[in-house]
């Protein structure tokens, strides 16, 4: 029903191919593509480094995305309203703090809860972000903009200069994140899960492709009768809770956490996404993509350290994989719907 | 044809003498009345604030800027917008300390610097203009790319042999006053900026292009032009001022000015430019630098922590977008009172 529009809507151009079998070609090829660029870069860095095709290696890599998958997913379903969210790095620092905090000044708290609270506190910070975009207009760049510093400074306020270690921690908490099943990372797991439950929403429930549909075209949706404002606020919620879960795993996972965790994460982030194929322009995309895409960028990160080459071309190649996604990704769309060039 | 498409004053029924021009209406008064508050209050309650010392400390302070808020204004209200600005002014400064280190001599430094920065613009600009693509995910990932080089350059370390020349410019005031030299350099340049902004053709072009795409291509605007411009216009200025920073902080490091295109996005937001393009004025985003400055300095000397501070400027920022929405919602439930 929403994949083949029949009637065009007076004055509105729908942005969504009629066939569906395009749109579908797009994404299994999309996929394909990044699978293969996948395991290119896999072999690349084997063949260069010998301690890379270890089983400690791909842990690595496994643990490493799998925070990305799980703030990535949210930050997909903003993409896919047509919005953003630059406050995903700020969320996580906050969640992050506050979880590790409240576990350490509460050493005898089960740790359910302590995780219930981290989603909660993700899942209000997520709101004001939604609220502000859905209900009051406000472009979410701007929103988003101003929460990352917003948030960033409560975070500053609250934790001052102080560390939550892993000595302060429980082991329970620390636990959360370093079990693992036949090999595969608990962390990994989670992302898959959450990933997973996602995919599902998206692809298979009303709901999740009415939320794909508002962004692909808005006008249009609203016109169907969909609420569109209402899965953009959905999208920033879901995106501030998956970002409280990953706070709580950050500390877990890596012992320290202070002011400063996750400062910048969203362009790691937003790179991973935009890699996996989610189009800024609303509408597409897939969570399996942000899987994929997450595992580039963390082979790549993975794979430099190993053959020394300095952690300062990091951030460079990033910024590059973000242009050349958006700009391949255009082109592509360009080609597949033959409109000339629109801004 | 005026170019009074901002304008918010009422028809020709007003006096002369009681019409505003258009570019400085109420939004411009409402952050005149702000500064004038901020600045009692910070005075009464603060000794050092209203010092020829704090003047002439805050004004270079925050020179660096100020001269990059100059091209944002025109970019945010031509539609556009440049998030990688902070990392070309890293980048530039990087290179300008490079050039330096490599022996080249003051002004050719300089000079390396700006033409780093005008080509970073250019790519920002020939990926929008050119290839059409979203102004706000693409200087995303420029942002991290320009910054990216700047690390690769320098790496960890800081060069800090600026020439003499730089440093007094940064550092220094005009002979005998309290006014800094970057200051003067950067009245000159908004001087300019906004004259051609609100008078100039080139300034009517920005207008357009913010206010409608289409009617602005079908009038024959070459678009891509004017936007190429608007991008290339903004890394030269983020160079200049990487370099009037890196004289200022006597250093030049990669991450010099990591975060600021926030704080210049903010200020440009406060002075009253629509993120959407077409609307705001210039006189307004220097009202708003000032506003913006004022009030960084109170609570500087409040020892008010930075990220805090950078909160209440993120605060001011979504009130500048939310409360003209709320006015007008208010505004509009008045007008129609049966809905």
């Amino acid at each position: 029903m929403l994949d083949a529009p029949t009637a065009p809507v007076r004055g509105v151009t729908p942005r969504v191919p009629a066939e569906p079998s395009a749109i579908r070609g797009l994404l299994g090829r999309r996929e394909v593509s990044l699978l293969i660029v996948l395991a290119g870069l896999v072999l690349l860095f084997a063949l260069l480094s010998d301690r890379f095709a270890t089983g400690g290696t791909a842990a690595q890599v496994l643990t490493n995305l799998s925070i990305v998958v799980i703030v990535g997913v949210g930050l997909a379903m903003v993409l896919m309203t047509r919005n953003i969210d630059v406050s995903v790095g700020s969320m996580v620092g906050l969640t992050a703090y506050f979880a590790a905090d409240f576990s350490a000044e509460n050493p005898g708290l089960p740790i359910p809860v302590v995780v219930l609270a981290s989603c909660l506190l993700g899942l209000l910070l997520g709101s004001v972000n939604g609220a502000l975009v859905a209900t009051l207009r406000v472009p979410s760049i701007m929103v988003t903009l101003g929460t990352l510093y917003i948030y960033r400074g409560i975070d500053s306020a609250i934790a001052g200069s102080n560390q939550v270690t892993a000595q302060n921690l429980s082991q329970d908490y620390n636990d959360i994140a370093s079990w693992d099943l036949v090999g595969v990372p608990g962390m990994f797991l989670y992302a898959l899960l959450i990933a997973g439950a996602a995919h599902l929403f998206l692809r298979h429930t009303y709901s999740g492709r009415s939320l794909l549909a508002s962004g692909s075209n808005p006008e249009a949706a609203t016109k169907l009768g969909l609420a569109s404002r209402r899965w953009v606020f959905v999208a920033f919620a879901v995106s501030g809770l998956l970002c409280g879960f990953a706070g709580m795993l950050w500390g877990a996972r890596y012992g320290t956490v202070d002011s400063s965790v996750a400062t910048g994460y969203e362009i790691v982030v937003l790179a991973a996404v935009v890699v996996g194929g989610v189009s800024v322009n609303g509408g597409s995309g897939s969570v399996g993509g942000v899987v994929v895409g997450a595992a580039i960028l963390s082979v790549i990160a993975v794979g430099l350290a190993l053959v020394n080459v300095s952690q300062f071309w990091l951030q460079a190649i990033q910024g590059l994989v973000i242009v050349v996604a958006i700009v391949s990704d255009v082109l592509i769309r360009r080609r597949l719907q033959g409109t000339g060039a629109r801004t | 044809m005026s170019v009074a498409t901002a304008s918010t004053a009422a028809p020709q029924r007003q006096s002369r003498a009681r019409r505003l021009p258009s570019w400085f209406g109420t939004w411009e008064l409402t952050l005149v009345v702000l500064i004038v508050a901020v600045v009692v209050t910070a005075s009464v309650t603060s000794p050092f604030f209203a010092t020829g010392l704090n003047f002439s400390i805050t004004a270079a302070g925050a020179a660096a800027l100020a001269l990059m808020v100059i091209p944002m204004a025109w970019l945010m209200i031509s539609g556009e917008i440049d998030l990688s600005i902070a990392s070309i002014f890293g980048v530039s400064g990087v290179v300008f300390g490079l050039a330096v280190e490599a022996g080249a001599g003051t002004v050719a430094s300089v000079a390396a610097a700006l033409v780093a920065g005008g080509v970073a613009g250019l790519v920002n600009g020939v990926l929008v203009a050119d290839l059409g693509l979203p102004s706000l995910v693409v200087t995303v990932g420029t942002l991290g790319l320009f910054r990216g080089v700047a690390y690769i350059l320098l790496e960890s370390r800081s060069i800090s042999a600026i020439p003499p020349g730089v440093t007094r410019f940064a550092q220094g005031n005009l002979p005998g006053t309290i006014v800094p030299f970057s200051l003067v350099l950067f009245l000159l340049l908004a001087l300019a900026a906004g004259v051609l902004l609100h008078r100039g053709g080139i300034g009517r072009k920005a207008y357009a292009v913010g206010s409608s795409l289409d009617v602005s291509r079908f009038s024959g605007l070459r678009v891509q032009r004017v936007k190429r411009g608007l991008f290339v216009f903004s890394g030269t200025f983020a160079a200049l001022a990487g370099v009037v920073y890196a004289g200022y902080v006597s250093s030049a490091r990669a991450n010099n000015g990591t975060g600021l295109e926030l704080s210049v996005i903010a200020i440009v937001l406060i002075g009253g430019v629509s993120m959407f393009g077409g609307r705001g004025t210039f006189p307004g985003v220097v009202l708003s630098l000032v506003l913006v400055t004022v009030l960084t300095s109170w609570m500087s000397l409040a020892y008010v922590p930075s990220n805090v501070q950078n909160t209440v400027v993120g605060l001011l920022m979504i009130g500048a977008v939310v409360v003209p929405v709320v006015v007008r919602r208010v505004q509009d439930r008045r007008a129609r009172p049966t809905q």
